[in-house]
């Protein structure tokens, strides 16, 4: 038979978890225009681990061959659910690199057209900068003039606009530095798991794999927080930056 | 004689686009990929001014300055910062280690222009 209060101890630490994981999300979508999914699947992941672990160490509490037997089996689950989430981490690393690559590529085609082009436009500027100029106090003048001034306004413009390679780069990065560091959740949560069946463990003492656990996942979420943190990009309009001169 | 300035980023497109704003003002640009790039060329020529991204591989933006300064041909050459970094901290610590001033990305042509030719007096 099931002992009751293992069980309840489990709901409660699992509810635990679950507002934990709620918290950081909000937490993660107030601070930072970034995409939240990663950090979202993560600390889910990250916190259903951790409520299965704590479920788990409540069994062993409860010892008896039935509760050993329900304890394989939960870090059975754990282990197949970080194994998933890492394969899947992976895969997405791989990814980013590739939409990386192909943002690359195109940009270094995009500004080679765009290089003949304004090579043309600068030519034709001054040409119509020097029959602006003939043709001073004319209409003509004037909107050959308004038409160059234009022209170079909407160049300067596009320039601005196709830096957008350099932060996007840079974001991916960044997204694939959090997924390394989401990566080695997994693999610890998966080693916690297996220190946890230490039959030589001591559950509910200070000092204890259990108390130790809680410490270290709570270490591998502020990680991910100091990963998150990390990333110098904070534009989110192809607005010009500021200029300072000391 | 035209000006010579010193390009430096790890970013292709970024190091194309501010070569092809600088020449279009008739400026001499030579292009460096980082930091330890920068250092061999500028050793090489001397450069009138030094525009550097920050966040590179091998070798920063930052220490970069620090490495200049202490050339005796970059004391006193303008050297400005342009990266997407915005925090206060650090440009606070771009003029700590001798910048001249720090842009931020995207950056406008024309605006460029105007600083460089500012700095360069």
């Amino acid at each position: 038979m099931r002992p009751n209060g293992a069980r309840n101890r489990a709901l409660l630490i699992g509810t635990g978890w679950t507002l934990a994981a709620v918290a950081a999300l909000a937490s993660f979508k107030s601070s930072a225009a970034e995409p939240i999914y990663l950090g979202t699947m993560g600390i889910v992941a990250l916190g259903w681990a951790a409520v299965l672990l704590q479920a788990l160490a409540a069994e062993r509490r409860a010892a008896g061959a039935f509760m050993a037997a329900a304890g394989s089996e939960t870090r059975g689950v754990i282990e197949g659910l970080t194994q998933a989430m890492g394969e899947q981490m992976q895969r997405s690393r791989g990814e980013l690199v590739r939409v990386d690559d192909l943002l690359g590529h195109a940009i270094e085609q995009l500004m080679a057209a765009f290089h003949s082009v304004r090579d043309q436009v600068s030519r034709h500027q001054i040409e119509l900068a020097q029959e602006a100029d003939g043709a001073q106090g004319m209409p003509d003048g004037e909107r050959l003039r308004a038409a160059v001034e234009r022209v170079a306004s909407e160049v300067n413009g596009a320039v601005t606009a196709l830096q957008f390679r350099d932060v996007v780069g840079q974001k991916l990065g960044h997204v694939r530095r959090e997924l390394e560091v989401l990566e080695q959740v997994m693999q610890r949560v998966r080693e916690l798991s297996a220190e946890q069946s230490n039959p030589a463990a001591v559950p509910g003492q200070a000092g204890t794999p259990e108390a130790e656990l809680a410490a270290q996942v709570l270490d591998l979420l502020r990680e991910l927080e100091q990963a998150k943190a990390a990333s110098p990009v904070r534009q989110e309009l192809m607005h010009a930056g500021e200029v300072d001169l000391f | 004689m035209a000006k010579s300035i010193l390009a430096v980023d790890d970013s292709a497109s970024i190091r194309s686009m501010v070569s092809f704003t600088l020449k279009s003002a008739g400026y001499e640009v030579v292009e460096a990929v980082d930091g330890v790039d920068a250092m061999t060329k500028a050793k090489a020529t001397a450069m009138d001014l030094v525009l550097t991204d920050h966040n590179m591989p091998r070798m920063d933006g930052l220490t970069l300055v620090r490495s200049l300064r202490e050339l005796p041909g970059y004391r006193s050459a303008p050297i400005l910062i342009l990266t997407t970094e915005s925090s206060q901290d650090m440009k606070n610590q771009g003029k700590a280690a001798g910048a001249t001033g720090w842009l931020v990305k995207p950056f406008d042509p024309q605006r460029l222009i105007e600083v460089v030719r500012k700095v360069l007096g």
